[in-house]
């Protein structure tokens, strides 16, 4: 059973004679509980599809189906609620809320919803990423590497079906990357989740159980 | 479901929306002083103009409404007993004219208590006299004659025989103002030995009880059938014309406030909007962030509502204490609570509303923020591409700050809107002000000559207005031995008069009550009907057939008609007019006409000369005023001169050009500062606005701002670039306010012109007030240079490259 599937994918940027065919015609399905790398050259537009795949951005043609939902019938507020129950992002860039400490952070996806914490995991989660010292700290007092295990935490904590990853260990080292990785790959098996992640390194995308390369918006294999 | 779910989340937006305010410290600070700006400017504004005329409900509240004369003093007592009458007080008039002392008018009269507390006077020190020799009288008559004014000071003052003519001083009463007429109060025994001899001319002030919500009418129906059950009837009866006056002339003063209110609430809402605009610009990525992690739309929307709510929260109530404070301490008589409580309550509601409306669209753009743009590089100031396709542009503070300036337009737009509002504003209001010329104002009311001489016999309170009139007119002191002691004297000039007489009119539908107003009638000649054809509406001017069918002509352009009589002037009505036997003569509508002439303003009723000795069968010379020039060289001389000539007859009323420019150049200049607090308030958003653009490029570009430090751009550069950008704003400000503004402004002055409620303008350039204006914006800008220098002097590079602020 497949629980992503894209379907003649394409996302082009800018007009005729200057179009930029950032991801063209991709098909791609991923299993329940698959561990999918994509891996390419810079500006392959590996980035743009992961944006599609989670619904953060829109496709210039095709379709996106999560978890046999077609992304693009859903509505902006449906849409939304579906993301924050069922997709976990980590951007290289961490993307956390400035304003917000390092326990909101992790917890605000949970609280939009409504919900209420899963404390024993949330206990979990914070401690395998070494985070409890920091819980009360702001984004801008962390290091790029602790940033980053709050943008993961913030990403397992709503327990969601797939993750999607761009770069998680882009800016961390290679022991604190390993341990990220490790990270996602335990919960990826614990909560039978889908992981599909972005890396440059070779080292990590072998640890995947499949690899997608990309060329110009194209999979190349 | 839904709700549950709703409530759950509130408790996340909330927290959210708090920690939102609290970081963004500086942008909060700008909107909430914004929101309570206008909420403490809209209570103020309000508070005043209301209090005003509250205070002038307060102060007639308890005056008199009519006079009536009775026999004997006891007579009172009914009166006063009626429960249908609030007050009644004894008074008594020396003399049916003044008393002429000089320029000076003394008005000679006694009041009882009560009388004294509905007349408009009022003691500061002392009491009202009681023994023969006692007088109570203004200090600035005083001071005038160069006595000092205190209690128990002997004045000499000549009443006429059979009274003392030394006096002692019990009273010290307020001044009203009232140019050279004085009153002075005395015992009801001086005025007895006064009328020793001859009948004594009692009089009871009256009030109706009940009468505050009456119309004007309805109360003298009242009054008139209230003291027909005591035997008084029209004649004994007088109206207060004050009352009745101020009874009507408030809604221009509402339309005033209502205008400025809404000039208040638009600048308030350009500010608040940009405020916001430029903060959620500003945050795009942050609210990506929140998208990504999934907040919805309606999520955002609540958010930022929030935020909103919980600034307006504080600063309206702070406003509008502010407000209150600032009102009552601009007009504390004008307090009133429930007003007051009204007032915050429509500020709370007018506030509320426009901050809804500002904030409307920099939601939307906040709800449509993409979760992409959590993860783009550049967000809100994106470079337009055609700039940026210049690929070789030199790059100096200069060109950079160029940049800058027009890298977020909407932002620029915005702010400069704002302030070229007030710069539009400001010459609209500075040109007017600075055109208008007292004395063309006071020309035009001088029928545009520099004197007015004309009939106005001292009211008394027992005989109508129309009889006293006709009195003075059959001895009429406007005689030509005047005008030839004027011509002697001051080299008259150009001379100008109108004949008219007083009448009561009837007008249809109004023919048979008992009382009809008064109205002037003036007297037209052959010549000037044969020359003014063209200011005809309808029916004819044709003198001989105005004469034979007891023509009457109307110019109702000032619907005064309409007003007062309810009637609109049609050709063929009947009207009756009351001659001086008192019987009614009928009268035809034979013409409705406008005259554009200034020397019939104020006039409303003609008739062809001939006509006037018809109404007024024992009146030869109809003369009612003079306006004329003089030809001397000093016109202040001259101004003395006329004054000495018809200050010697109490019953002729002076106007001069020295005079009033002077009243009018004071009037402007209440007006002037009145108006100019608007635009200084007006321009305070503006410059918030200003200030906040500033500094949110400032903070926003922090990590630019390193990135240009960190490769080689010196501190100075980075000042003057950042100078340069401010300058920038007041460079276009300057170029808006003096062309937009500067156009508005000769528009607005040929308006005014036109409209003629300043009289003749001038359109003169207003350079005083431009220049303070472009020096405040230069000192902001200045200002904000050397702050934002300093602010990046303190931070480490590394500061800036992280880019955390
Ligand atoms: N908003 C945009 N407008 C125009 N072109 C864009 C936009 N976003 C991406 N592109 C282009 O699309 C192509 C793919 O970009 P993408 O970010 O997906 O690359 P990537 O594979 O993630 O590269 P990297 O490994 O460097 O992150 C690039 O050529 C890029 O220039
Ligand atoms: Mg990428």
């Amino acid at each position: 059973m497949h629980i992503l599937q894209t379907k003649n994918l394409k996302k082009y940027y800018g007009e005729e004679p200057n179009i930029i065919r950032a991801v063209d015609d991709v098909d791609l399905s991923v299993n329940k509980g698959e561990f999918v790398a994509i891996v390419g050259n810079s500006g392959s537009g590996k980035s743009t599809l992961l944006h599609m795949i989670g619904g953060l951005d829109v496709p210039t043609s095709g379709s996106v189906v999560v978890r046999e939902k077609e992304l693009s019938q859903m509505k902006d507020e449906e849409l939304s609620i579906f993301r924050r129950r069922n997709i976990g992002f980590v951007f290289q860039n961490y993307n956390l809320v400035p304003i917000l400490n390092v326990y909101e952070n992790i917890v605000l996806p949970v609280e939009l919803d409504g919900a209420t914490v899963d404390q024993n995991f949330m206990d979990e989660v914070v401690h395998v990423l070494g985070l409890e010292e920091k819980l009360k700290s702001m984004p801008n007092n962390l290091s790029g590497g602790q940033q980053q295990r709050v943008a993961i935490a913030r990403a397992l904590i709503t327990k969601p079906a797939i993750v999607l990853a761009d770069e998680p260990t882009g800016n961390l080292d290679s022991k604190s990357s390993a341990d990220v990785l490790g990270l996602l790959k335990l919960s990826g098996e614990k909560f039978s989740q889908t992981i599909v992640m972005i890396t440059h390194d070779w080292d990590i995308a072998i640890l995947a159980d499949r690899i997608v390369r990309l060329q110009d918006g194209r999979i190349i294999g | 479901m839904v709700s549950l779910f709703t409530a759950s989340t509130n408790k996340i937006i909330n927290r959210l929306a708090d920690k939102s305010i609290r970081a963004d410290k500086r942008r909060n600070l700008f909107i909430m002083t914004t929101i309570a700006f206008a909420a403490c400017l809209i209570m103020v504004l309000a508070l005043i103009v209301y209090g005003g005329t509250y205070q002038i409900n307060q102060f007639y509240r308890g005056r008199f409404q009519a006079v009536v004369s009775i026999a004997e003093p006891e007579q009172i007592a009914a009166l006063a007993g009626d429960e249908k009458i609030e007050q009644a007080g004894l008074t008594l008039t020396m003399r049916f004219k003044a008393l002429q002392m000089g320029k000076e008018r003394l008005h000679v009269t006694y009041y009882d208590e009560t009388a004294f507390r509905m007349s408009s006077f009022e003691l500061i020190q002392g009491r009202l006299p009681e023994a023969e020799t006692e007088i109570a009288i203004p200090a600035s008559y005083l001071e005038k004659k160069g006595i000092e004014a205190v209690l128990g000071q002997t004045v000499s003052l000549d009443l006429g025989q059979n009274v003392p003519s030394t006096y002692t001083v019990c009273g010290l009463i307020r001044d009203e103002g009232a140019g050279y007429t004085y009153e002075v109060l005395v015992s009801q025994v001086l005025l007895k030995s006064y009328f020793s001899g001859v009948k004594i001319p009692y009089a009871v002030m009256i009030r109706m009880a009940g009468s505050e919500d009456m119309e004007a009418d309805e109360l003298k129906q009242d009054i008139l059938a209230c003291m027909g059950k005591y035997g008084f009837d029209e004649a004994d009866i007088r109206f207060s014309s004050s009352y009745f006056i101020t009874y009507e002339n408030v809604s221009t003063d509402r339309a005033t406030t209502l205008g400025i209110g809404i000039l208040i609430m638009i600048a308030c809402s350009v500010v608040i909007y940009s405020l916001f605009y430029i903060s959620v610009t500003g945050k795009v990525k942050e609210y990506g962030r929140l998208r990504v992690v999934g907040i919805t739309q309606k999520q955002m929307k609540r958010l930022i509502q929030k935020e909103s709510r919980k600034m307006s929260f504080v600063s309206i109530p702070l406003g509008i204490v502010c407000g209150c404070i600032i009102g009552y301490l601009i007009l504390p008589g004008g307090w009133y609570w429930p007003n007051t409580v009204k007032f915050a309550v429509l500020t709370v509601f007018v506030m509320v509303i426009t901050v809804r409306l500002s904030i409307r669209r920099p939601v939307r753009i906040a709800m449509s923020v993409s979760p992409v743009e959590a993860v783009r590089i550049t967000t809100a100031d994106t470079v337009k591409q055609g700039d940026a396709k210049k690929l070789r542009r030199r790059l100096t503070p200069r060109s950079l700050a160029k940049i800058n300036f027009s890298r977020n337009r909407k932002r620029t737009v915005l702010t400069l809107f704002s302030l070229g509002f007030t710069g539009i504003l400001l010459m609209c209001a500075a040109a007017v002000m600075q055109s208008v010329d007292p004395e063309a104002m006071a020309h035009r009311n001088l029928k545009e000559r520099e004197f007015i001489v004309y009939l106005s016999p001292e009211e008394d309170m027992l005989t109508s207005w129309a009889s006293t009139y006709d009195r003075l007119q059959q001895n009429n002191p406007l005689s030509q031995d005047f005008i030839a002691k004027l011509t002697e004297e001051v080299q008259l000039r150009d001379l100008k008069s109108i004949r008219s007489c007083q009448a009561n009119l009837f007008f249809p539908g109004n023919d048979d009550v008992d009382y009809g107003h008064t109205w002037e009638i003036v007297g037209l000649s052959r010549d000037y009907l044969e020359s003014h054809q063209d200011a005809l509406l309808s029916g004819t001017l044709d003198y001989d057939e105005l004469v034979e069918n007891q023509g009457i002509i109307i110019d109702d352009d000032g619907n005064m008609l309409k007003t007062y009589e309810h009637y609109e002037a049609t050709v063929g009505d009947s009207v009756q007019i009351e001659n001086d036997e008192g019987k009614k003569v009928p009268f035809q509508v034979m013409a409705t006409v406008h005259w554009e002439d200034r020397l019939y303003g104020g006039c409303f009723i003609f008739v062809p000369e001939d006509l006037l000795p018809v109404i007024k069968a024992g009146t030869t010379n109809f003369s009612s005023l003079l306006a004329f020039n003089s030809g001397l060289e000093d016109i202040s001389q001259a101004d003395d001169i006329v004054y000495e000539i018809c200050g010697a007859n109490p019953d002729l009323e002076v106007g001069s050009i020295v005079e009033a420019s002077a009243a009018y150049e004071h009037g402007l200049k209440e007006y002037m500062r009145r108006i100019y607090a608007i635009v200084v308030f007006i321009s305070i958003f503006a410059l918030i606005n200003l200030s906040n653009t500033l500094m949110t490029g400032l903070v926003a570009r922090q990590q630019e701002l390193g990135m240009l430090r960190s490769i080689g751009l010196s501190n100075k550069q980075l000042a003057e670039m950042l100078r340069l950008e401010a300058f920038h704003y007041v460079l276009v400000t300057m170029a808006i306010t003096l062309t937009v503004g500067t156009a508005a402004g000769y528009i607005f002055c040929r308006i005014f012109n036109q409209v003629g409620v300043f009289g003749e303008m001038q359109y003169t350039f207003p350079l005083l007030p431009v220049l303070a204006f472009f020096a405040a914006l230069a000192v902001i800008a200045l200002g904000y240079s050397v702050l934002a220098v300093r602010y990046c002097e303190k931070r480490t590079l590394s500061e800036y490259v992280k880019g955390m602020a």
